[in-house]
């Protein structure tokens, strides 16, 4: 091998970039990026990629389409929501006071006297408020989202819009024919519960979003175990716990679910199964965990306990004692569990059948994705069932409505195409899958609607809309009717005194309070709750230049608030630093008293 | 005809496998010649040498890393330090505020562009792959010369010819080069102990010059003949249809894939908790990262070993850099610069993970400290670098070759402030930072670190190894000893920028137990 005189050596290396690219690939490393048209690119990568490349660009192949479809049903349900939503707040004057309080929270963050991430709270979940703040900035250019809280309902009204189109995904995803899945989905967002929460402004409709996005990735996952949708299902699982508490019991359920499906699937000996479970179920499950931990580390760092949405004195426990008494009394003698009963029933009637008929058809398809939805929101059902009749919630008819899409989606898991093609009477099966369908959540709308009227299984619902079908509806009957404008009058009273910044202790807790803090058009005079000098001021209002003190009179949630509580007799006699300047008597609101301080320093500001 | 041409044919194919049997070292008693050594006269090696040493250095001393920063650049850097110091002392807040920011704003970015990364190479697979069937139905193979760099490592000599001898790939065809430094008898003697068959040879290297693999390459690129080149490490174990699986890859690929990089994984994964986090890494960055930065495109920083080249091709962008620590990741980024690509083959090469502590560390400084050299050599013309790479080249090329070292440097400077953070309860750093600068920071640094481990128990799931969760759950405390080597490298870089750091090998008691290549052929 005469080597040394064969070998070239490259006298100079050549000009970089002096080679030109070659023309047209033979066959592409890869997807380049640039290429846009689904079809081309589907026809490209199916000669490079192997099966999985292949599903994976069906789904880039329908992305147009799917996207169109998904706007035709956002579109007018939004407007439908925003617009009902519209009427709620302007029009009937009805406010929701926990989505008031969530979207005040927002507002704290962004123009309180110490604007601060803190300020938005432990008490819940941060995720609905964060999701107002885009909307709050723009306050400046029409007041109503902040002062009516409206922000709020358009949120709402998005993120239920975008359950619909979510439902309708789910629907198509488990091969429920066009008419049906059309059918199903239209009654799902005409739902009255549904209709109602995404009007609102409150949480459902987030919550509701979240965990539709899990149990979508969820039963991807389920139908052709592709690892990156179980990833998708666990971080939208995540957000939902983000925006409420009971996403913990169908992450716990759904990762149950995950670790068996991922350890039958797995091959090798018991163990390689096991691991390849317990791996499934954590991928699955520590998105939610994180989100969990990070959450508790947060509130524990900040207000000093890790579990503020559950023990603090404002939370669910407190709450309960206080606001448990009024629900118990207005339940109107029905037994706890039959109350429960009496709302699964009025929400979902059919429920029981439609799942039945899921079981069914899944196991005749031998398709396990239906299992999705039923851990996912079946899990968030039975937490609040269980929760209720343990005596940890309050029990309002909105903490059960998960059986609404829960209901939509078993029936379209019961009417699931076979995968073989159809053969003959293609219209009557069609058309009695619609019927079906029709036959199933038609009743649930009518028992849903009359359920919502009926203060025994709905007192917050009755409350907050009796007044608008009532011939005679009285303060005395819907206290809620006239909350806005008892608050809007507190704060234009205050606004009128132009008082300096911090001049007006106040506890945010209490109903109407945020009210006042959304309405005022100098929210910097306030020192609320979220304020992290809120405890030295409270200790020492004088030394601080606080000038007025709001209370509440005592009893029901008035015994929670930081100010009577460490001035016990304040709302009565002033206990001996303030003097009563006014008492507003406004119709909906507590009576709240206006003090203003006269003590001198009672020593230095510490902290 | 046709008949009598296959009725020959299967005459010569049972001849030639008489032949092959009767040709099998095992069966011939007798004392077969030692290794075959390249002799070369005085004027020819030293010509070589030369080549091999300055040879990139002569020809474009912008691209050599022979002085690891220019004079401009070497300015430029007193420039930027001494404005940053001077704006320290005077606006120390402001400055630093500006800075967490700047940092917190290339974390998330880098964060991001990871995930979505990851996220493209899982959902279409974008490895190269080639079927057995394809593999082994491929005709004409062309001769390819399969270059080893040993340096006093003796006691892999037997194993390594062994492996190679594996290589499913006509014998007439390849050429395969052991680099031999001349002073190292050890090694010698155990190639000559080892009796290699025909189709190895045994090449000194003469001394002088940096002492470096690279060095030895590029003399071995001298002698080398075939159309391809291969190189591995002496203590690899290459899965045996790996060449012919490259050939056909690159026979079916465009003319300007020059290069192809096997994917290396570790048989002695499962030694102990740094072998397996090692193996975890690996697997991340040549299942997903690799793959995906050679799907879009844009350079891909080699892996040092189990790669096959197109002999033109590398001699054209000069070889390999001598001074440059990972020549590797070097030459990758030469390649694209030139306008060529590069490709990640589906099929594995195993080698040995480093066990033990401080021979990882030295391992990895050595590679940290290369990424710096080549992220400092090809940023010396940044305006070129872009014209040349393109926008998404010259972010890429930033983001993996100088923002890998970069990291581990940053990682426990933000660790550190962190638990500061969480142990003052936020007053200390919240007397230093304004809340618009600290939480964006703390939810990025917190949020992004958490991704990056989640990242890797998924890929861990998707390459079918759980038995590798737990490390992968473990990782934080991988980073830190990474952090302690990029500290050393930064050290070193300054000190001795062309040092060679050697990793030592058969610290695994029991190679033999390891399991073949092929059962991680994918």
């Amino acid at each position: 091998m005469s080597v040394e005189t064969e070998t070239r050596i490259p006298t100079q290396p050549r000009s970089f970039r002096g080679i030109i690219r070659a023309g047209e690939l033979q066959i592409p490393l890869g997807v380049p990026n640039r290429f846009a048209r689904p079809a081309a690119l589907a026809e490209r990568l199916s000669r490079t990629a192997g099966t999985r490349g292949r599903s994976a660009l069906r789904h880039v192949g329908d992305a147009c389409w799917r996207r169109r479809v998904g706007l035709s049903f956002f579109l007018p349900t939004f407007s439908l929501y925003v617009a009902l939503g519209a009427f709620l707040a302007f029009r009937y004057e009805s406010f929701n006071g926990d989505a008031q309080a969530r979207l005040a929270n927002a507002y704290y963050v962004l123009f309180s006297r110490d604007p601060h991430m803190g300020a938005i709270g432990f008490v819940w979940n941060p995720l609905p408020s964060i999701s107002v703040m885009p909307l709050l900035l723009l306050k400046g250019l029409w007041p109503a989202l902040a002062t009516r809280a409206f922000a709020g309902n358009i949120m709402s009204a998005a993120f239920m819009a975008g359950s619909v189109v979510l439902i309708h995904s789910i629907l198509r995803d488990l091969h429920v024919r066009r008419s049906a899945r059309v059918t199903l989905t239209v009654l799902f967002a005409l739902q009255p519960m549904i209709v109602y929460y995404g009007a609102n402004g409150m949480s459902e409709g987030i919550f509701l979003f979240f965990l539709l996005l899990t149990c979508r990735r969820l039963s991807m996952w389920l139908g052709d175990g592709r690892t990156w949708d179980l990833v998708l299902a666990g971080v939208a699982l995540a957000f939902a716990y983000l925006a409420r508490n009971e996403a913990v019991m169908p992450a716990i359920l759904a990762a149950a679910v995950v670790a068996v499906v991922g350890a039958v699937r797995a091959s090798g000996t018991l163990k390689a199964r096991a691991r390849s479970g317990a791996l499934h179920g954590f991928l699955f499950a520590s998105p939610a965990a994180f989100a969990f931990s990070m959450w508790a580390l947060l509130s524990w760092i900040i207000v000093g306990h890790p579990f503020e949405q559950f023990s603090s004195q404002y939370g669910t426990a407190a709450q309960l004692g206080a606001v448990g008494q009024g629900i118990k009394a207005g339940r109107g003698g029905i037994p706890a569990d039959r109350y429960v009963v009496y709302q699964l029933l009025a929400l979902a009637p059919l429920l029981p059948l439609a799942s039945l008929g899921a079981l069914w058809n899944s196991l005749r398809r031998r398709d396990p994705r239906a299992l999705a939805p039923a851990a996912v929101l079946g899990g968030v059902l039975a937490f609040a069932v269980v929760a209720f009749l343990s005596g940890q919630t309050a029990g309002w008819l909105r903490y059960d409505i998960t059986a609404v899409p829960l209901a939509a989606l078993m029936v379209g898991a019961a009417l699931a195409r076979p995968s073989t093609q159809d053969r003959g009477w293609r219209w009557v099966r069609r058309a009695l899958a619609v019927v079906l369908a029709l036959a199933v959540i038609v009743p649930s709308m009518v028992t849903s609607a009359v359920a919502m009227t009926d203060s025994r299984v709905a007192h917050e619902e009755k409350d907050l809309l009796g007044y608008l079908y009532d011939k005679h509806p009285t303060a005395q009957k819907y206290p809620h009717r006239y909350r806005f404008r008892a608050s809007d009058e507190i704060a234009r009273y205050l606004d009128a005194k132009k008082l300096s910044r911090g001049a007006v202790l106040m506890d945010t807790f209490t109903p109407c309070v945020p009210f006042v803090a959304l309405a005022s058009r100098h929210p910097q005079q306030f020192v609320i709750t979220n304020d992290r000098d809120f405890q030295p001021v409270l200790a020492d209002p004088v030394t601080f230049n606080a000038r007025y003190i709001l209370v509440p009179p005592k009893g029901g949630t008035g015994d929670l608030d930081e100010i009577n509580r460490t001035y016990p007799s304040l709302y009565e006699s002033g206990a001996g630093i303030a003097a009563l300047e006014h008492e507003f008597t406004g119709e909906g609101c507590p009576a709240l008293r206006l003090y203003r301080l006269t003590g001198q320093h009672t020593g230095s500001p510490s902290g | 005809m046709v008949l009598g041409e296959l009725i020959r044919g299967a005459a010569s194919r049972t001849y030639s496998r008489m032949l092959s049997k009767a040709l099998e070292p095992d069966s011939w008693p007798t004392a077969r010649p030692a290794a075959r050594v390249v002799s070369l006269d005085e004027a020819t090696s030293r010509a070589y040498l030369r080549r091999s040493i300055d040879g990139l250095y002569d020809a474009t001393p912008d691209l050599s890393c022979k002085e690891t920063t220019t004079p401009d650049q070497r300015r430029v850097g007193l420039a930027v330090g001494t404005a940053l110091l001077v704006l320290l002392l005077v606006e120390t807040r402001i400055t630093l505020m500006v800075i967490v920011a700047l940092l917190t704003y290339l974390y998330a970015v880098v964060v991001i562009y990871r995930v979505r990364l990851f996220r493209r190479s899982m959902l279409s697979d974008s490895l190269l792959q080639v079927s057995d069937e394809d593999a082994l139905a491929l005709e004409d193979l062309p001769v390819i010369t399969v270059l080893i760099p040993a340096y006093r490592e003796p006691e892999v000599i037997a194993r390594l010819l062994q492996d190679i001898r594996a290589l499913d790939y006509p014998t007439s065809r390849l050429d395969v080069k052991l680099l031999i430094e001349a002073d190292d008898p050890e090694t010698l003697a155990a190639i000559h102990a080892a009796r290699p068959p025909r189709h190895f040879s045994v090449v000194l290297i003469p001394e002088g010059g940096p002492r470096t693999k690279p060095k030895a390459l590029n003399y071995g690129l001298c002698l080398a003949q075939g159309e391809f080149v291969a190189v591995y490490d002496a203590e690899d174990r290459p899965e045996p249809l790996q060449l012919r699986r490259a050939v056909a890859a690159f026979r079916r690929s465009a003319p300007d894939v020059v290069c192809l990089q096997g994917r290396l994984a570790y048989y002695n994964s499962g030694h102990n908790l740094i072998t397996k986090w090692f193996e975890a890494e690996y697997l991340a960055w040549f299942r997903f990262f690799l793959p995906g930065l050679a799907e879009r495109n844009v350079p891909v920083p080699l892996g040092g070993t189990s790669n096959v080249m197109r002999r033109t091709a590398l001699q054209e962008v000069g070889g390999w850099d001598p001074y440059n620590v990972t020549e590797d990741a070097d030459l990758g980024i030469r390649f694209h610069r030139a306008g060529y690509r590069t490709g990640v083959l589906a099929s594995v090469t195993l080698e040995e993970a480093n066990s033990d502590f401080v021979n990882w560390a030295k391992q990895r400084s050595r590679w940290q400290k290369g990424y710096l050299q080549t992220w400092l050599v090809h940023m010396r013309q940044p305006a070129r670098l872009w014209r040349e790479l393109g926008p998404r080249g010259f972010f890429n090329f930033n983001f993996f070759v100088g923002g890998t070292p970069l990291l581990a440097l940053m990682n426990p400077i933000f660790w550190a402030l962190t638990i500061l953070w969480f142990v003052t309860e936020s007053t200390l750093i919240g007397d230093l930072f304004p809340p618009i600068i600290y939480f964006p920071a703390l939810i990025c640094w917190v949020i992004g670190n958490a991704v990056v481990v989640y990242l890797g128990v998924v890929s861990v799931e998707l390459d079918g190894q759980p038995e590798l969760a737990i490390a992968a759950l473990l990782a934080p405390l991988y980073w830190v000893m990474m952090s302690v080597a990029a500290y050393k490298a930064a050290w070193q870089l300054v000190r001795a920028p062309s040092l060679w750091e050697k990793t030592a090998h058969g610290l695994t008691a029991n190679p033999a137990a390891a399991p073949p290549a092929q059962r991680l052929a994918s």
